[in-house]
């Protein structure tokens, strides 16, 4: 494992310097040093080179990246008004640009101290914010909940508990256990859905860029609420699992439940007769690697196995020494076809 | 998201209504800015468009795909717009233009305009925070330590969170990236 999060970390130093590199940030001894790292494999200017496209593309929207939307709305909607066939219905709740700015405004207030991979950010009113980068990490919390948050998260939580509830904001995803504490009902505020619980484990997955909330209960019970001008609560009981889809603001119950929802924690895994796409995909997912498959025959081969906290190049060596597999890495791809 | 395709329905609410403006405004003004000067015509031209949407809505063949239908209409109300210029313009530098937007190229500008879509979808799809920054530097032109300054955060917050945009948007678009490598790989043949 301790080879994995090298190559990590590398990566990361890559990335950073890409970026400063297409940014114009970098220092003529970064651009020396881009340039070393350059020569020392040709995957990296591939790497490099699918970052430069990304840059150069958004050029293409730079004039229509800042319109802002609810002001031209409003704009429409007045003319709407006035062409005069508007049947009036309830004005949505929709927060406006103000709204944002504030919110970037209030960020902008806080102090900033950096930990590990992660980020504290502790502001004035005795709230703390832990955000993770590229690798889980898990805290407890001043009641001695513990929590661990998944790549690219944040939690807001107070220093300590005061009041009624005891009440945290999440952006991203994380599993909590929360101690049992059947007076202070433990209240997780997610952009689109609230979760409260008294005392239990399970794990919320609420990336804002996800076109679901999907909350899974694995002990105790747990009641989501979705946001809005009807609230709607639900219920969920051990195995069940609450999703709320965004499109649809529709907020239901489901069993069906993958078996691996916990492996970006775990790093545990049941296969079932599952495709080797399907499996590649959950790897990607939880080791944060870009996995193909380089033959469609291939994407369907099936696999029944379990792995259980292994390196990834362990688990690939697994698998191309069961399916008989060609594995090569490129561009920090993993590229696995079949033998020839 | 992933209702794009849709069609249109015969009683279209306002609240359906609202959604279709906001996931298609900004792309349908990136289209007309291509047949027009500056933005703020091409900011008129979609929102006429939409005006006209909102009135005759319950007698739009509710067959035809939206997206197809606004785009069409905002071509043609550019076109429009370019001949009543033209009347008034000696300079045909605008009329050039219009020579140079006939049909055979509505394909590529479909396909560009999906792109775009794509791109813009993505940006969008980032933390409000780490947009924010991102726009900062890549649409604004600031330094990272400008952008510190302004928002009152560390140098290393802004480059990190300038990391995690650029990762995000790569993920997003690598399917994209893809098709571009196939596209001219098939061209030099």
């Amino acid at each position: 494992m301790s080879g994995g999060k090298m190559d990590k970390r590398d990566q990361n130093i890559d990335i950073e310097l890409i970026v400063r590199h297409l940014s114009g940030e970098s220092s003529a001894s970064e651009e020396k040093e881009l340039k070393r790292w350059l020569a020392a494999d040709p995957k990296n200017s591939g790497l490099l080179n699918q970052y430069r496209r990304v840059w150069e593309k958004l050029g293409k929207i730079k004039s229509v990246a800042g319109i802002d939307l609810d002001a031209e709305w409003n704009i429409l909607e007045s003319r709407m008004e006035k062409s005069g066939k508007i049947v009036s219905l309830q004005p949505g709740l929709k927060r406006s640009a103000a709204y944002y700015l504030g919110r970037i405004a209030i960020a902008a207030m806080l102090a900033v101290i950096l930990t590990f991979s992660g980020i504290y950010v502790v502001n004035r009113y005795g709230y703390k914010t832990l955000a993770t980068m590229d690798q889980p990490e898990e805290i407890v919390l001043p009641d001695g909940s513990r929590v661990t948050m998944n790549h690219f998260s944040s939690l807001k939580y107070p220093r300590k508990f005061t009041g009624e509830i005891r009440k945290i904001e999440l952006e991203g995803e994380g599993f909590f256990e929360v101690e049992s504490d059947p007076v202070h009902p433990f209240v997780i505020n997610t952009r689109d859905v609230d979760i409260k619980v008294l005392g239990t484990s399970f794990n919320v997955n609420a990336y804002s860029e996800n076109a679901a909330v999907e909350v899974t209960v694995k002990t105790g019970e747990v009641a989501v609420t979705r946001h809005g001008e009807v609230p709607r609560t639900i219920v969920l009981k051990p195995g069940n699992r609450g999703v709320y889809k965004k499109s649809e603001e529709t907020l239901e119950i489901t069993q069906d439940i993958d078996k691996n929802y916990l492996a970006w924690k775990t790093k545990s895994f049941v296969f079932e007769d599952q495709t080797l796409l399907d499996v590649s995909q959950q790897l990607n997912k939880v080791y944060q690697a870009e996995i193909f498959i380089d033959s469609d025959s291939l994407k369907d081969a099936r696999i029944t196995t379990t792995f259980d906290n292994q390196s990834l190049d362990a688990i690939i060596n697994v698998l191309s020494a069961t399916l008989d597999l060609d594995v090569r890495t490129s561009n920090g791809q993993i590229i696995l076809s079949e033998t020839n | 998201m992933g209702t794009r395709e849709r069609n249109i329905e015969i009683n279209m609410d306002k609240q359906s209504f609202e959604e279709l403006f906001r996931s298609f405004f900004p792309s349908l003004v990136l289209f007309a800015q291509k047949y027009v000067p500056d933005q703020d015509t091409a900011k008129e031209i979609v929102h006429n468009v939409f005006i006209n949407l909102w009135e005759k809505r319950q007698q739009v063949d509710s067959g035809s795909p939206l997206k197809s239908y606004l785009f069409t209409s905002v071509h043609n109300r550019c076109l429009n717009y370019i001949r009543d210029q033209k009347k008034f313009d000696k300079d045909d530098t605008i009329f050039q233009r219009l020579d140079s937007t006939d049909f055979s190229d509505g394909v590529d500008r479909l396909e560009e305009q999906e792109l775009e879509q794509r791109i813009y979808d993505a940006l969008q799809s980032l933390p409000e925070k780490c947009r924010e920054i991102f726009m900062m530097n890549r649409f604004d032109g600031l330094k990272y330590a400008e952008i510190a300054e302004k928002l009152g955060i560390s140098v290393k917050t802004v480059e990190t969170q300038m990391s995690k945009a650029l990762k995000i948007l790569r993920e997003k678009l690598i399917d994209y990236l893809g098709m571009i490598i196939l596209f001219i790989l098939t061209h030099l043949n």
